[in-house]
């Protein structure tokens, strides 16, 4: 399978009145044509900086540097206008919060079919409105002849992140960057809303990015996993290695910090904070909380390397 | 709607017995007495007496104020005792000059308070922004009077550039209506410009913070569909509601700009009204100033209704 997106060497930094942050620093992943990638990682590793700069969305505070080859084109050395171009008809994004992500003041229809007339030069209204009728329907909304004319507040969390994808997939987007869909929706809903992601990926066989600190997400609905701590990709895997044979000292612990069914064993939660992501930073970024670490940990960068075909890990124990 | 809208203007009546009954009390208990300034301190106490009874003011107070409204139901709220004209009739007379400067101020402080607090949000770090900021506290700031009086002295007197005062009505001849109004009016909005101008500003900055904004960007949106569409059709709420607020404020200050711009208002009328004691003028012109007040403020909710969808009267 061919490569959709590819992530080269991608760093964002911030400055702060403490210095400059490394958001995220040498962030490398692929995504291929038709496959649904997860990226997990804890509060603050970077997963919606590697997102937003996908989208070119990192505020102008921001420097970014690296690479996006999105269909062998570096979105990276585009202008916003282009960019413009490619958001929200070529690769769309979905957010946390459904509750927030939908303007108060316009109606579902308006602002599902503004994203088809935005994109479709020569779409009439009419023809936006059945679209935006047929996406609706697509996504489970029920009666969506008349919800479109109704305000997001008449809409519940999960019938609001319905929506959200609706609008996402209005163009038919290439890939769709899902960051954290379902965090702020309760289980049953959780659910739904990921077998309707993965439905739809079926049904379009576009490329979902999926965002989620949730390892129980990933093994539901992705096939290829990255896993990210501190600004840096530790493992990325397909997603059966990464439960049967995880590398990373960090995939280890939170595979081990999973409940299993049936089992009475002690779960073990990572000790340790994440480091701050400061620019004096050397060495291994998890050294402080591994289980394995040696002196050489707190000396050297760690790089990251392929193990086996298609397993990438970022610690020089287990490539050497 | 409509029946808020009926509940509403229903609700005005307790609100002009209300405010009827206080500023006939207010007004009996000011010293002074209309008979004093007609006839003058040296009158003989016959000559006093008599003007009393003809007025009707040797009555007492209640039954006064109960004759008064048994009237005032009927829309008739009885005659100027300086001029004898119906004290209905004089207000309207008056009626026009404060529109006008009212609505002109309106507009001057929603051309530049709108526009430029959008400006200032948009560009948050620039110098544009901190020009705003200074000038906004600015004008909050300088009192009306003052600044209608340095206007005067620099722009009329001096440069001779705009009349000092005084109306001409606009059907009679525009241009000068429009040159005696500039100077009023451009005095009365400025006040008002900085304080929609802050929170133009304010309300803009946190709705561009807000994630449907973010939504509206991966949208792909042009920066003019982001800005006006997106933004400020939320932002408008909390501005709508002080522009609601302002139109009191504007209310008052007409009759401190009317009174340095020699302006024949409505505010003006009220004040001579209050020196001279004439009780049916000062009656009318307070009931019609909270007339004005409560009906425009019910127009902002009905706006407000209309641009937010989530409010829903019943
Ligand atoms: N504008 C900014 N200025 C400075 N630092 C920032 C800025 N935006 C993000 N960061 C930093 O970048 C790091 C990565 O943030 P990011 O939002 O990508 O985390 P995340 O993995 O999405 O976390 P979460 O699970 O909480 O959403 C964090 O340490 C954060 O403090
Ligand atoms: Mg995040």
């Amino acid at each position: 399978m061919e490569n959709l997106l590819e992530v080269i060497d991608l760093k964002v930094t911030f400055p702060t009145s403490k210095g400059r942050i490394r958001a995220i620093d040498g962030v490398n992943f692929k995504v291929k044509k038709g496959e649904i990638l997860g990226i997990v990682g804890e509060s603050g590793s970077g997963k919606s900086i590697s997102s937003l700069s996908i989208m070119g969305l990192i505020s102008d505070q921001g420097q970014v540097e690296g690479k996006i080859l999105f269909n062998d084109e570096n979105l990276l050395n585009k202008t916003e206008v282009e960019m413009r171009k490619i958001r929200g008809d070529k690769i769309s994004m979905i957010f946390q919060d459904p509750m927030s992500s939908l303007n108060p003041v316009f109606t579902i229809g308006n602002q599902i079919s503004e994203a088809i007339l935005l994109h479709n030069k020569g779409v009439t209204k009419k023809e936006a409105v059945e679209k935006t009728i047929e996406l609706l329907k697509l996504v489970g909304l029920p009666s969506p002849e008349q919800r479109i004319h109704d305000y997001p507040h008449k809409f519940s969390g999960g019938m609001r992140q319905r929506a959200m994808i609706a609008m996402a997939l209005a163009c038919e987007p290439e890939l769709l960057v899902a960051d954290e869909p379902t965090t702020a929706l309760d289980v049953t809903i959780q659910a739904q809303i990921l077998e309707l992601l993965k439905e739809i990926q079926m049904k379009l066989g576009m490329s979902i990015i999926l965002i989620t600190h949730d390892l129980g997400v990933v093994a539901e609905t992705c096939h290829r996993v990255a896993v990210m701590y501190a600004g840096h990709v530790v493992e990325e895997t397909d997603v059966y290695t990464l439960f049967a044979n995880p590398k990373h000292p960090y995939t280890k612990g939170l595979i081990n910090s999973l409940p299993k069914l049936g089992s009475r064993e002690r779960l073990t939660p990572i000790q340790g904070q994440p480091p701050q992501l400061y620019d004096d930073l050397t060495g291994c970024r998890f050294a402080s909380r591994c289980p394995f670490v040696s002196a050489e940990c707190l000396e050297n960068e760690q790089v990251i390397a392929e193990v086996t075909k298609g397993h990438f890990v970022r610690c020089h124990k287990e490539v050497g | 709607m409509f029946k808020y809208i009926m509940k509403r203007l229903c609700m005005l009546i307790p609100v002009l017995i209300g405010i009827s009954t206080i500023v006939f009390l207010l007004i009996s208990l000011i010293p002074g007495d209309v008979v004093d300034i007609l006839l003058g301190t040296s009158a003989t106490p016959e000559a006093r007496e008599a003007l009393r009874e003809n007025l009707g003011l040797n009555k007492p107070v209640v039954i006064r104020y109960f004759e008064w409204m048994f009237n005032a139901i009927q829309l008739d709220f009885g005659e100027s005792i300086r001029t004898g004209k119906p004290v209905i009739e004089e207000f309207f007379a008056r009626l026009p000059a404060t529109l006008q400067l009212a609505g002109l101020a309106m507009a001057i402080s929603l051309l530049i308070g709108i526009p430029f607090g959008i400006l200032a949000a948009i560009k948050k770090d620039s110098w544009i922004s901190h020009v705003v900021s200074v000038v906004s506290m600015l004008g909050v700031s300088i009192p009306a009077f003052w600044l209608g009086t340095m206007l005067i002295l620099f722009i009329s007197l001096q440069l001779r550039l705009l009349p000092p005062g005084g109306f001409v009505p606009f059907l009679e001849n525009p241009i000068e209506n429009l040159k005696g109004m500039i100077l009023p009016a451009f005095t009365l909005g400025t006040s008002m410009s900085a304080v929609v101008m802050r929170m133009t500003r304010s309300a803009m900055l946190e709705v561009l913070g807000q994630d449907y904004m973010k939504t509206a960007l991966a949208k792909g949106v042009t920066p003019k569909l982001y800005r006006y569409k997106h933004a400020f059709k939320n932002a408008l709420i909390p501005v709508l509601t002080v522009i609601g607020i302002q139109i009191g404020y504007l209310l008052g200050g007409a009759v401190i700009i009317e009174e340095v711009f020699a302006l024949p208002g409505v505010g003006r009328l009220a004040l001579q009204a209050i020196y001279q004691r004439d009780y049916p003028l000062v009656q009318v012109t307070v009931l019609m100033f909270s007339l004005g007040f409560v009906l425009v403020n019910l127009l902002v909710d009905i706006i407000y209704a209309y641009i937010d969808p989530r409010i829903r009267y019943e």
